[in-house]
C-alpha cells in the first residue's frame, strides 16, 4: 500500500514537476523559490494522498490549487509587498528580449490577477478549471479575467508610448 | 492587446523551467526523514506550537479596533462599515497565546548576523486577539490586535555576515529610492541609519496575520478587504474582511485557519545599490497556523427585483446585513455589450454597473466590476455601504457613454 504511494508520488513529481515549477515561476516571478514551493506541494500532497483519492475530480487542478495557495502563503506576507522593484522580478526566469515587456507587464500586475492570466495563457485552463484551482467561481474568475486583461493593456499601451 | 503574444511570452519563459533531480531527492529524504521522526514531531508540535485558547481580557472592551479604523483617512472607503461593525460585531476577545517552533537542529552559538537573526525567531511569541467578529453567512469580518514579544531591531556597519542569499537586490539604487514602508516612522529610521554610513545593514522583525482564511473543510476564501496598523513597537491592529463560498453550510459557526506571518528583514546598503534578505525558519517558513471558530451571529435578508426592455432583460439578486448592501444583477442583453466589456472597447454604450438610490439618495457602488457570463450574458456586482434607510432601494443602470439611465431602474423587494 505505502509502496503504491511512493509510486503515486514518483509519478506526480515525474509529471507535473516542471509544469508546477512553471506555474510558481509566473507566480513568483523566482525560479529557485518556485522550486521550494512545488517542493513543499509534493510534500503536502503526500500528507493528504486521502484527499485526492477521496474524489477530487482532477489530480492536476488538486496539486496547482496546493501551489498556488502556497505561493498566496508566501505573497501574503506584508513586509514582501514592499515597493517590489520590477527589474529585480524574472532574474532568474529566461526570457527572449522580445517577450520581456509583456512578461514585466505581467509581474506588475498585483498576485490575484497574475494568478488567472498565468493559468489561463500559460497552463491554457479554462474558466471552470481556473474556478477549481483558485476556489471561486467561474464568474468571479471571469471577472478577475477580464480585469487582469484590462491591465495588461494599459501597462504594455504604457510599455509601447515609451518605445 | 494580442493575447498570443501573451500566450506564447508566458511558454517562452516558463516552459523550460524544470523539477530538478535533487529536489525530487529532496523531498524523498524529508518524507522518510518523517517517517522514522514521527513521535518526535507529534512531541515539537505539542511543545512548541503550544495554542492556549483563553477568554482573553487583555484588552478589554473599550479596544474597539473597527472603531479606531473607522476613518476615511485609514480605511477610505471601508471607514463606514467599520463603524457599522463597531456597533453591530459581537465582542469576541479571544486570545490565543503563540510559540514559534524550535529549530529542528539547534544551531551553536550564533557566528553570523544571520544566524543570530535566525536564532531569533526560533525564540519569537505572539499573542493574537480577536477582539470582534461579525458573520452572516454570507461574509465574515474580524478584527484583531496582535502583540509581539518585543520587536527587536539591530544594526551593523558593513556587509552583514552569513547571507548567502538576497531576496532582492537594487544596484546603483539607495533604499529611499526604491523601498516604501507600511511603517512611516520605520522607513525614516532606516534611511537616516543606512544613509549616515558609507555601507551598513538594519534588520527588524515583523508579523501580521494573513489575508484570506482557510476553511476547515479546505476551501480558501479570499480577502475582499483589510487593513492593519502598529498601535506601539510590538501592537499591530487590524481587520479583515473575507467572503464566504456561496454554498456555505448552515452551521453555528464558521471553523478556520488563520495564518500568522513573522520573520526578520534585513536591508543592506553600500556604494553598490540596497539589498534586501528575509530570515525566517525553514521548518514552517516563517508560517504558524491557528484554528480559530467563529460564531455566526447576523442573517442577511434576500431582495431581488427585475426588469424587462426592448434591448436587454435585468435580474437583480441583493442580500442585505446589517452592515452592507451587496450581490449582482444579471443582464440578457446584446452580444455587442457583451463583446464591449470583453474586449474594452470605447464606442459602445453599455450597461456599466448600478448606483443605488434609497430614499431618493444616490449611492456609489463600492465594486463596480462587470464580468461578462458568456456572449449576450453580462453579470455586474453590487456592494454598497449600508444606507441610512433601507424602506426604500432602487438600483440605478449607468451606461458607458451616457451615464445615469433612471428610466430603467430596478425596484428591490
Amino acid at each position: 500500500m505505502n509502496a503504491d504511494r511512493e509510486n503515486e508520488l514518483a509519478r506526480m513529481m515525474h509529471t507535473y514537476g516542471s509544469m508546477l515549477t512553471g506555474l510558481c515561476a509566473g507566480l513568483l516571478g523566482d525560479r529557485y523559490l518556485a522550486q521550494d514551493i512545488v517542493q513543499e506541494t509534493f510534500l503536502k500532497a503526500w500528507k493528504h494522498f486521502d484527499t485526492l483519492r477521496g474524489g477530487q475530480p482532477s489530480e492536476k487542478a488538486w496539486l496547482c490549487r496546493i501551489a498556488v495557495n502556497l505561493c498566496r502563503d508566501h505573497q501574503r506576507t506584508r513586509w514582501f509587498r514592499l515597493v517590489i522593484p520590477d527589474e529585480t522580478l524574472m532574474e532568474t526566469i529566461e526570457a527572449p528580449q522580445e517577450d520581456r515587456s509583456i512578461l514585466e507587464a505581467v509581474y506588475a500586475l498585483p498576485a490575484r490577477l497574475r494568478e488567472v492570466v498565468v493559468l489561463h495563457y500559460y497552463q491554457n485552463m479554462d474558466a471552470t478549471e481556473m474556478a477549481r484551482v483558485l476556489g471561486m467561481t467561474p464568474s468571479a474568475v471571469y471577472r478577475r479575467l477580464r480585469q487582469a486583461r484590462g491591465k495588461l493593456e494599459h501597462l504594455l499601451k504604457g510599455a509601447d508610448d515609451n518605445e | 492587446m494580442n493575447e498570443d503574444r501573451l500566450r506564447s511570452a508566458l511558454k517562452n519563459s516558463l516552459s523550460g523551467m524544470d523539477f530538478p533531480a535533487a529536489r525530487q531527492q529532496e523531498v524523498w529524504r524529508i518524507i522518510k526523514g518523517e517517517k522514522t521522526m514521527k513521535p518526535k514531531k507529534l512531541s515539537i508540535i505539542l511543545a512548541c506550537l503550544l495554542i492556549v485558547l483563553t477568554i482573553g481580557t487583555a484588552l478589554g472592551a473599550a479596544l474597539g479596533v473597527f472603531g479606531r479604523l473607522s476613518s476615511r483617512e485609514i480605511t477610505g472607503d471601508s471607514a463606514g462599515r467599520l463603524a457599522l461593525l463597531e456597533q453591530e460585531a459581537p465582542k469576541l476577545e479571544t486570545s490565543v497565546s503563540l510559540y514559534a517552533p524550535a529549530s529542528s537542529a539547534p544551531p551553536a552559538q550564533p557566528q553570523t548576523v544571520y544566524d543570530q537573526l535566525l536564532a531569533r525567531q526560533y525564540e519569537r511569541s505572539f499573542d493574537l486577539t480577536v477582539n470582534q467578529a461579525y458573520c452572516d453567512g454570507n461574509k465574515l469580518y474580524f478584527s484583531y490586535t496582535l502583540t509581539t514579544d518585543g520587536r527587536k531591531v539591530w544594526t551593523g556597519e558593513g556587509m552583514p555576515s552569513g547571507i548567502s542569499e538576497w531576496m532582492m537586490q537594487q544596484p546603483g539604487r539607495r533604499y529611499a529610492e526604491v523601498w516604501s514602508h507600511s511603517e512611516p516612522e520605520r522607513d525614516k529610521a532606516i534611511i537616516h541609519w543606512l544613509d549616515s554610513h558609507e555601507s551598513s545593514w538594519y534588520a527588524y522583525e515583523n508579523c501580521d496575520l494573513g489575508d484570506g482564511v482557510d476553511l476547515a473543510d479546505g476551501r480558501y476564501c479570499d480577502i475582499l478587504d483589510g487593513t492593519a496598523q502598529w498601535l506601539d513597537e510590538n501592537t499591530l491592529y487590524g481587520f479583515r474582511e473575507v467572503q464566504l463560498p456561496a454554498d456555505m453550510a448552515e452551521t453555528d459557526a464558521i471553523n478556520m485557519e488563520l495564518s500568522l506571518m513573522y520573520s526578520a528583514t534585513l536591508f543592506y546598503q553600500d556604494a553598490q545599490g540596497v539589498f534586501c534578505a528575509n530570515i525566517r525558519p525553514a521548518e514552517n517558513r516563517g508560517i504558524l497556523r491557528l484554528p480559530v471558530s467563529i460564531p455566526r451571529t447576523g442573517i442577511t435578508q434576500s431582495l431581488s427585483g427585475s426588469a424587462i426592455h426592448e434591448t436587454y432583460t435585468a435580474q437583480a439578486d441583493v442580500r442585505v446585513s446589517p452592515i452592507d448592501l451587496s450581490g449582482t444583477v444579471t443582464l440578457t442583453c446584446p452580444v455587442e455589450w457583451t463583446e464591449a466589456a470583453d474586449h474594452f472597447k470605447g464606442d459602445v454604450d453599455y450597461l456599466e454597473c448600478y448606483k443605488l438610490v434609497a430614499d431618493g439618495h444616490v449611492q456609489r457602488n463600492l465594486d463596480v466590476s462587470l464580468h461578462v457570463l458568456a456572449p449576450g450574458q453580462l453579470q455586474s456586482t453590487l456592494r454598497f455601504d449600508l444606507p441610512v434607510d433601507t424602506r426604500s432601494l432602487v438600483l440605478r443602470p449607468v451606461y458607458f457613454l451616457s451615464g445615469e439611465h433612471p428610466a430603467e431602474d430596478i425596484p428591490l423587494q
